[in-house]
C-alpha cells in the first residue's frame, strides 16, 4: 500500500494518467489484504443536476463498479443502487443503526431551505415524504465524515445563483459542524476518490479555510497554466478558440484553486483552457454569482435586483469627478477667485499659518469680552476719581477749618 | 510689515509624499493595465513586474510615512479628527460659493484631512488584499474571506479607481486654491507677512 508521503506527491504531480487508475489496484490489494477497513459510504443527492455523480462514473480504469465494491462499501446512492423503495431506505437506516459514526456521508446538490425544503424531497420513509434538509441533518448527526461534494453541495453553486428563489445553501452553512468539501461543477473524479482514499487510509486531509482538501485545491489554475507563457507575454485571445491565454474573455483561473492544468479532464484528455475556453472559476465559493458574467475579468455588481458592470461603474464616477470638477473651475473662473489666486500666486500673503487661529464667532466673543471688561475698568476709574476728588474737597475743607481757628488764637 | 519664512512641510514630509505620489501613480496605472491590457502593447510579465517592485516599495514608504506622525505626533494636522466636523460647514460654504473669504484652517482644511484619512486607510487595504494576491497560494490557509479571491480583486479595483478620481481633485484643489502651499510642498516653505 502507499505511504501518504507517496500518495500527496502522486496528488500534487497530477499524474499523467488518471489518479484513480493508479490508486485502485493498489486499494484493492490492500482491501483483500484487509490492510484498510472498507468504510461504509452513504451518498445522497439534495438540490443538484447528478453531474457529480455522472462525473465520478466517468473514470475507465478501473471501472466505477471496482470503487463501490472493492473500495468503499456503498450502502445508498439513489442512482447505483439495485435495491429500491422500502428496501433501500432499510439500508439507509441500517447503516445509521449499526455504523454509527463510522460512515462516511456524502452529499451531491445544495441544500433547499426555503418553506422547510418542501420543494426537495429525497425519499419515503414508514409512509411520508422526507426532505432533503431533514435527511441531511439526521444523517450527518451520525457520520464519521461529512463530505459535500460538488460546488452546490459546498457553498450552494448554480442552485444558489441569483435570485435564489428555493433558498439553496451549502451543507456546512446548515449542519454547523466540520467538512471536508470537494469542489467543483462538477467535482473530478479524482478529487472526490482521491479524498475518500485519504479519509479511509490517513484520516482528514489537510484542508484551506474553505474545508477544501490542499492536495486538490492548494494552488491556482492560472498559477500551472499551460497557456502561462501566452499570458506573460501578453497574447491574448480575442475570441473563444483562439490558441493563446483567455485573460481577456474573462479567465478566472488567476483566482481559481484547481488542479485542472495538470490532472485534466476525461481521462486526461483535456481540459477547459486547452480547449480555448475560459476557466470560469467552479471550485471557488464565489461560484457562480462572483464569477459572472463568465466572459468578463470582474463580476457584475447586484445592488437591490440593479446589475452593474464594475468598468461601466468606474467610468460613471470618472465622469460624475470630472463634470464635478468642471463645475467647480467655471464657478472659480466666474466669481473671479481662480484669477485672485493664481495672480497672488506664492507671493506673500497675510499670515496663512498663525500660531493659532479662531474662527469668526470666538473672535467676537473674545472682542466683547474685552470691551466688557474695558468698561468695567473705565467705570472703576470713574470711581476711583471720583473718590479721590471727594479725598481732596474733604482735605481743603479741613485746612479751611484749621486754618480758621489758628487764625483766631493768633489773633 | 515685515515678511517672515515660516516651515509648513519639513524634509521628511517632503519626501514622502513626492515619493508617494511617484509609487501610487504607478502603482494605478500599472495596476489598471493588469486589469485590462488592451490599451498598450506590453508583455504583461513586465508590467507586473513593476507593480511588484512598486508594491514593496509602497508598503516600505508607507510604514515610514505613518511612523514619521506618529513619533513627531503631528498626525492631528494630517488626520480627520472629531473636532474637523464642526469646520465642515464653513469649508463647504466656501467652495460652494456661498461665501467668499477662505476661511484659515491652519495647514490643512478638513476637506483635505478627509481625503488624507480615506487614502490612509485606503492604502492599509490596498496593502493587504495586495499581499494576498500576490502570495495567493498561502493566503487562502489564513482565513476565510482571503479565500475569496475574486472579491478581493473587487475590491482593489474600486480602491485604485478612488485613487484615480480623488488624486485629480486633490491637485486641482491645492493648485487653484493656492499655489503657496503647492511650493511649500517644494522648498518646505511659505512666505508670509509677520502677524
Ligand atoms: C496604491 C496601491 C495599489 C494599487 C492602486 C493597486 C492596483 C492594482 C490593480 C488595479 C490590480 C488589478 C486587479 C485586477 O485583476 O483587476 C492589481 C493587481 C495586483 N496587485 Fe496591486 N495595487 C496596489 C498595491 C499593491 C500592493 C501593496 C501589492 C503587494 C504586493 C499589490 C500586488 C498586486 C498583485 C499580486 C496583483 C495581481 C497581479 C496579477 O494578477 O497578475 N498591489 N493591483
Ligand atoms: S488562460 Fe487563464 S489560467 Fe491560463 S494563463 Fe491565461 S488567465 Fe491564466
Amino acid at each position: 500500500m502507499l505511504t501518504r508521503r507517496e500518495f500527496l506527491k502522486l496528488c500534487a504531480a497530477g499524474a499523467s494518467v488518471s489518479l484513480v487508475s493508479v490508486l485502485l489496484p493498489d486499494l484493492a490489494l490492500a482491501a483483500k489484504s484487509g490492510a484498510i477497513d472498507k468504510l461504509p459510504v452513504i451518498w445522497i443527492e439534495l438540490g443538484s443536476c447528478t453531474g457529480d455523480s455522472i462525473s465520478l462514473a466517468n473514470t475507465m480504469d478501473p471501472s466505477q463498479k471496482k470503487l463501490f465494491s472493492e473500495i468503499i462499501d456503498l450502502r445508498y446512492h439513489w442512482l447505483h443502487m439495485a435495491a429500491q423503495d422500502g428496501q433501500s431506505v432499510k439500508a439507509l437506516e441500517d447503516t445509521v443503526q449499526r455504523d454509527k459514526n463510522r460512515y462516511i456521508l456524502v452529499i451531491e446538490g445544495s441544500v433547499v431551505t426555503a418553506d422547510q425544503g418542501k420543494y426537495n424531497y429525497i425519499l419515503q420513509k414508514n409512509g411520508s415524504l422526507k426532505t432533503g434538509i431533514d435527511m441531511l441533518k439526521y444523517l450527518a448527526e451520525h457520520a464519521r465524515w461529512v463530505m459535500p461534494v460538488g460546488s452546490c453541495a459546498t457553498w450552494g453553486g448554480p442552485a444558489a445563483a441569483y435570485p435564489n428563489p428555493a433558498g439553496c445553501k451549502g451543507v456546512a452553512e446548515v449542519i454547523h459542524r466540520p467538512v471536508i468539501n470537494v469542489p467543483g461543477c462538477p467535482a473530478h473524479p479524482d478529487w472526490t476518490v482521491g479524498t475518500l482514499y485519504h479519509l479511509i487510509n490517513y484520516g482528514e486531509p489537510e484542508l484551506d479555510s474553505a474545508y477544501r482538501p490542499k492536495i486538490f485545491f492548494g494552488r491556482t489554475v492560472h498559477d500551472r497554466c499551460t497557456r502561462r507563457q501566452y499570458f506573460e507575454n501578453g497574447i491574448f485571445a480575442r475570441n473563444p478558440g483562439e490558441e493563446s491565454c483567455m485573460y481577456l474573455l474573462g479567465c478566472k483561473g488567476p483566482v481559481t484553486y484547481a488542479d485542472c492544468p495538470v490532472r485534466q479532464w476525461n481521462d486526461h484528455v483535456n481540459w477547459p483552457v486547452e480547449a480555448s475556453s475560459p476557466c470560469i472559476g467552479c471550485t471557488s465559493p464565489e461560484f457562480p454569482d462572483g464569477m459572472m458574467p463568465y466572459f468578463k475579468h470582474l463580476p457584475d455588481i447586484r445592488l437591490h435586483g440593479a446589475t452593474a458592470a464594475p468598468d461601466r461603474l468606474a467610468k460613471a464616477l470618472g465622469i460624475g469627478t470630472a463634470v464635478g470638477l468642471g463645475t467647480h473651475l467655471a464657478g472659480n473662473i466666474f466669481t473671479g477667485r481662480i484669477g485672485k489666486n493664481l495672480i497672488s500666486g506664492t507671493k506673500p500673503k497675510a499670515s496663512i499659518v498663525t500660531k493659532k487661529t479662531y474662527p469668526a464667532k470666538e473672535l467676537e466673543d473674545k472682542v466683547d469680552a474685552l470691551l466688557e471688561k474695558f468698561d468695567n475698568l473705565e467705570q472703576e476709574l470713574t470711581h476711583a476719581r471720583q473718590k479721590s476728588r471727594n479725598k481732596k474737597g474733604l482735605i481743603a475743607k479741613a485746612k479751611q477749618l484749621l486754618g480758621k481757628d489758628s487764625g483766631e488764637e493768633t489773633d | 510689515m515685515s515678511l517672515e519664512k515660516k516651515l509648513v512641510q519639513p524634509l521628511p514630509v517632503r519626501i514622502f509624499h513626492w515619493l508617494t505620489a511617484t509609487i501610487v501613480f504607478t502603482l494605478v496605472l500599472t495596476g489598471l493595465y493588469i486589469n485590462n491590457p488592451t490599451f498598450l502593447d506590453l508583455p504583461l510579465w513586465w508590467v507586473r513586474k513593476v507593480h511588484f517592485y512598486f508594491s514593496f516599495l509602497f508598503i516600505a514608504n508607507f510604514t515610514l510615512y505613518t511612523y514619521y506622525y506618529a513619533i513627531t505626533r503631528k498626525y492631528p494636522e494630517v488626520l480627520f479628527m472629531p473636532g474637523d466636523i464642526k469646520k465642515m460647514p464653513r469649508l463647504l460654504a466656501f467652495e460652494f460659493f456661498l461665501e467668499n473669504t477662505q476661511p484659515n484652517f491652519g495647514r490643512y482644511n478638513p476637506g483635505q484631512k478627509l481625503l488624507f484619512t480615506a487614502w490612509f486607510l485606503l492604502a492599509l487595504v490596498l496593502i493587504c488584499d495586495g499581499l494576498v494576491l500576490y502570495f495567493i497560494n498561502l493566503a487562502q490557509n489564513i482565513f476565510y474571506p482571503l479565500a475569496l479571491v475574486n472579491t478581493l480583486r473587487m475590491i482593489i479595483y474600486f480602491g485604485t479607481v478612488f485613487f484615480a478620481i480623488s488624486i485629480p481633485v486633490h491637485i486641482y484643489l491645492a493648485v487653484t486654491s493656492d499655489p503657496a502651499k503647492v511650493q511649500a510642498m517644494v522648498t518646505g516653505y511659505i512666505e508670509q507677512n509677520k502677524p
